[in-house]
């Protein structure tokens, strides 16, 4: 274990914010083991009433943990970006979330943990409305969001305690940079064919929205998911930063790419959270999966716009195009 | 006849431990004017806070309109108030420095009307009120007769059947007390039911047909 980065202001803010919203949680977890055990919602004594009055403070508690957590996410990106002046080898967070074996699964499960908020916010509203119908799931989850953060601040700490500043790491040219001969994308695709996948999947995601056409939707968003992750790295990433052979995930929400990567990730985890809710939506809570839809192809148009603005302005600027060069999987002007 | 309220073993508990209401079962109709009687503190208003979906019983079934509002969340209860109570209180609870037409149209802003829809309403309450003619005044200009009559306005413009009242009487002089009373009747021919809490006996005099419920520490007598 080293101390060092336990002293840093960000990383102090990051494990206190951390700590309030397991200590946040464990009560809401409480109150919801107590609703587990003894809910009855067509009783009228004092005891049910508690018990409701417990599940709207609970409400309450997955509320703010949830804002936290929203302002969280980013500022751990933040943190780990700033983080990249003190660690040798990092150029940006992408160096200093690979120092060890905690940072990536810290990651995932803090964007797990916000989807999972966002979900329960969600179907709170819809339990509401359907007078508790939902209350023995929703209480569940808030069981589950409470060990996740429980994992969360352990991996956090482990991250943080773990990062030796006197080891180098590597940087992200050289986690994300593509080698002679390496085909990073998945089913085997060129840079050119995920570009196609890519736009004939969002237009898959309208035309499925258009025809109300759920499961066509639900596999559209799913795949999209995937496609459009590889599509900003391999693709659009290049054009963010206009070199050829720089694919990194964090370095976009360097202040040098005017923090555009923040705008890039917050609308690709917004619109696929979005898709995939209204199927949600739609076969379990038995309510339109249209608005959701809507506002997940809505987001995602935004994102694809963003992007494609990207590649238009350096078409504009340079009257040239960032070709790849089959192969070696390698970037360069045309 | 539709039932409008239904109370089973209600009760309510304030924080401080008083016990305000004590195992009340009570069914109120539609097109019903009920006299709710009893001293300060045997728990009239904390019965009429109950209907009203203002407050929340400690225990007990608090039925309106086929709602269950003692089950209600929070911001189900709002829109339930919204919708389908009209209050009118001892302090009339006017804003001062609206005007008449201002006071009356301020509960329909949550409803999210169009401007059209919402004048027609206020207008409609306002004549029903008789305080049409006093439309652009500033409530802070009225006389006591003259704010009762506008908060009866507001009581009813957003269309509620139901309309609740809390010593309605306490700030009016008798003659006052006399045209609120005969606008209540008219309310009353006109479909809505009224709940009135008052230790006022003009309303004993003049709504000699009202059903009488007497309340005393927090039980029906």
């Amino acid at each position: 274990m080293n101390n060092t980065l336990l002293h840093n202001q960000n990383v102090i803010i990051l494990l206190f914010s951390s700590l309030i919203s397991t200590i946040a949680l464990a009560i809401a977890m409480v109150l919801a083991v107590d609703i587990l055990m003894h809910w009855d919602v067509q009783k009228f004594d004092k005891k049910q009433y508690r018990l409701e009055k417990n599940s709207w403070l609970i409400a309450t508690l997955i509320g703010f943990v949830a804002a936290l957590k929203l302002i969280a996410l980013p500022y751990f990106v933040f943190t780990i970006d700033a983080l990249s002046s003190v660690v040798p080898g990092a150029m940006c967070g992408a160096g200093v979330i690979s120092f060890n074996s905690y940072g990536l699964k810290l990651l995932f499960v803090k964007i797990l943990e916000v989807g999972m908020l966002l979900f329960w916010l969600l179907l709170n509203r819809y339990d509401i409305k359907a007078l508790y119908r939902w209350i023995k799931p929703k209480m569940w989850l808030v069981v589950v969001i409470f060990l996740l953060s429980c994992i969360q601040l352990w991996l956090e700490f482990s991250f943080f305690a773990n990062i030796d500043i006197h080891q180098v790491t590597h940087c992200c040219s050289t986690l994300y940079g593509l080698l002679e001969g390496m085909n990073p994308l998945p089913y085997g695709l060129d840079t050119k064919r995920l570009l196609v996948l890519f736009f004939l999947l969002y237009a898959l995601l309208i035309s499925s929205y258009i025809a109300k056409e759920d499961l066509i939707f639900f596999i559209a968003i799913i795949l999209f998911a995937q496609i459009a992750y590889y599509s900003v790295l391999y693709f659009f990433a290049p054009y963010i930063y206009e070199q050829p052979n720089h694919n990194c995930p964090f370095c976009m929400m360097q202040k040098e790419y005017h923090y555009v990567g923040y705008i890039v990730w917050g609308l690709f985890f917004m619109g696929i959270f979005l898709g995939v809710f209204s199927m949600f939506a739609k076969k379990v809570l038995q309510i339109k999966s249209q608005p959701y839809q809507k506002a997940s192809v809505i987001v995602l148009g935004v994102f694809v716009i963003l992007l494609s603005s990207y590649v238009a302005i350096y078409y504009y600027k340079h009257h040239t195009f960032l070709q790849e060069v089959k192969s070696g999987g390698m970037m360069m002007e045309m | 006849m539709r039932r409008v309220v239904f109370l089973q073993n209600v009760s309510k508990v304030f924080k401080d431990g008083t016990k305000a209401l004590d195992n009340i079962t009570l069914e109120i109709f539609e097109n019903e004017i009920v006299l709710l009687r009893g001293i300060s503190g045997s728990g009239k208003t904390t019965l009429l806070s109950l209907i009203g979906a203002l407050d929340r019983a400690t225990e007990g079934k608090v039925e309106v309109d086929g709602v269950v509002v003692s089950k209600l969340p929070q911001s189900a209860l709002e829109e339930f108030r919204r919708k389908n109570v009209g209050i009118i209180l001892q302090d009339f609870g006017l804003i001062e420095y609206l005007s008449v037409y201002e006071n009356v149209l301020a509960p329909l802003i949550p409803l999210n009307l169009n401007k059209k829809e919402a004048a027609k309403r206020v207008q409609e309450a306002l004549k029903k009120a008789n305080i049409s003619h006093k439309a652009q005044t500033k409530a802070a200009h009225l006389s006591g007769g003259e704010k009762q009559r506008c908060a009866i306005a507001r009581a009813v413009v957003n269309r509620a059947k139901l309309i609740l009242c809390d010593e309605p009487s306490a700030n009016l002089d008798r003659e006052n007390s006399k045209q609120f009373i005969s606008l209540l009747q008219e309310l009353h021919t006109k479909g809505h039911t009224i709940i009135v809490a008052t230790h006022d006996p003009i309303f004993e005099e003049l709504l000699p047909t009202a059903r009488k419920i007497h309340i005393t520490d927090g039980k029906i007598a």
